[in-house]
């Protein structure tokens, strides 16, 4: 193999996820070329990278090697980055608020690495919701859930958007979610989404309000919530 | 008693957004007002709407529109506002919006790079009549089109001036160095996420 072209076709018979590697590699390779010619301008991976959209099988083994979480949309996937201490605090506090009422039932609180993969009609679609409720025990696959009763979402500066636009517009397709929940992150404030009041938004706000997530019958002060997030 | 919002209809949004001075999208029920944006994503936007409004001349029946027109996606209840839509479906004329679009545009910032590439990825590839959707960055020379091929679609990242955008339905070509030609690109602006699918640019410039 040492014509160009018999080397591209055989890159276009690998997989994805051993098509980035290979995009990776040659990226590396150039880096490193660059770096001792001291060429100063900054080349981007995604120049080389080729290869056409991730199947669903794909992404799963790309994910699993991956040390980067990914989210994933009709075959395209996308970086998830890093959250903030308050992210990680307010997410933690709602979990365990959740998980407090819920033991001991058949429901189970699930957080961050879990992806949810849900049934949809012309989506294929696998995200990592901050917290997930599922209460059947029977469809939980091993790497996704696929039927959670609730999500929650707490927001982020650079991942507001997709969870109040994107994220509802998705949930809300998905037959098993009976309440989204946005959660401010750096504010006491819920935000709920209810299939029941065909998807009127309630909204708490202030460290002395108590909401009510309706699914799951818990009442839940913004106090236990934030208190000892924001000073 | 906690405030309650109770989503709008695709009615009710037309009616407001008639008579209001600010434009807003609409994402099933709920509305997001629009900003206004920077001399550099006008430039591309006016530039593209120019090449594309003189492609559609030559062909029977096709509309251009700019960033004032909205296009209606039923499939998801979401009324949005491309920088570029095309429509030559002759029956496809409502004042309003477009409810068949066979080109759209959207001229990206990292404010609306998210949403364009995932929930307006999702929203318009739903659109049976769509051939293409490109997603041109405002901040360097980089267009990503999702180009319909039969029943699948195809990713294609252009990033070199002599790459072809094109637009099959108005039968418009243009290349990246005349899309950003006098285009001054901010210094330091951080580097998209990189895309692992989707790059094949070689075999889109042949095809087309």
């Amino acid at each position: 193999m040492t014509e160009l072209f018999e080397v591209q076709h055989a890159i276009e018979r690998l997989p994805a996820g051993q098509q980035l590697a290979v995009a990776e590699w040659l990226q590396e390779l150039l880096d490193a070329r660059a770096r001792a010619d001291r060429v100063e301008e900054p080349r981007s991976t995604y120049q080389i990278a080729r290869a056409s959209f991730m199947s669903v099988e794909e992404f799963l083994k790309f994910e699993e090697a991956s040390p980067v979480k990914h989210e994933y949309i009709n075959g395209a996937i996308h970086a998830m980055t890093g959250a903030s201490r308050m992210h990680n605090e307010v997410t933690f506090n709602l979990a365990s608020a959740l998980r407090a009422h819920l033991r001991g039932g058949p429901c189970k609180v699930y957080l961050m690495d879990l992806k949810l993969h849900p049934q949809l009609d012309s989506d294929e679609i696998f995200y990592y919701p901050d917290v997930m409720v599922d209460c059947r025990p029977g469809e939980r696959g091993d790497c996704f859930l696929r039927t959670p009763k609730l999500v929650v979402e707490v927001l982020a500066p650079s991942t507001q958007m997709i969870d109040r636009r994107e994220k509802a517009l998705t949930y809300r397709a998905v037959e098993s979610i009976e309440e989204y929940v946005i959660a401010a992150q750096d504010e006491p404030k819920l935000i709920v989404h209810d299939r029941a009041t065909r998807w009127s938004q309630r909204v708490w706000e202030g460290m002395d309000a108590v909401a009510e997530l309706r699914s799951i019958g818990l009442t839940l002060p913004l106090q236990q919530i934030y208190g000892d997030v924001i000073g | 008693m906690e405030p309650e919002f109770v989503p709008l209809t695709p009615g009710e949004y037309l009616e407001r957004e008639l008579r209001s001075p600010f434009k807003h999208e609409y994402v099933d029920g709920a509305i997001y007002a629009m900003s206004g944006a920077s001399r550099r994503h006008n430039l591309i936007a006016a530039r593209l709407v120019y090449r594309a409004s003189e492609a559609a001349t030559k062909r029977a029946n096709c509309q251009v529109f700019g960033s004032d027109m909205r296009v209606r996606v039923e499939a998801r209840n979401c009324y949005y506002y491309p920088d570029l839509s095309a429509c030559c479906d002759p029956t496809d004329r409502d004042d309003l919006y477009v409810l068949r679009p066979c080109f759209i545009v959207e001229v990206s910032s990292f404010s609306t790079a998210a949403i364009d590439r995932r929930e307006k990825r999702i929203a318009y590839l739903c659109l049976d009549s769509l051939r293409e959707y490109a997603i041109v960055d405002q901040d360097r020379l980089r267009v990503e089109v999702y180009r319909r091929e039969g029943t699948e679609w195809r990713g294609v990242l252009l990033n070199r001036p002599e790459d072809v955008l094109v637009s099959t339905c108005l039968g418009m070509h243009v290349a990246l160095g005349q899309l950003y030609d006098g285009v001054e690109f901010p210094p330091g602006v951080a580097e998209p996420e990189p895309c692992a699918y989707s790059l094949d640019s070689a075999s889109f410039l042949e095809s087309s």
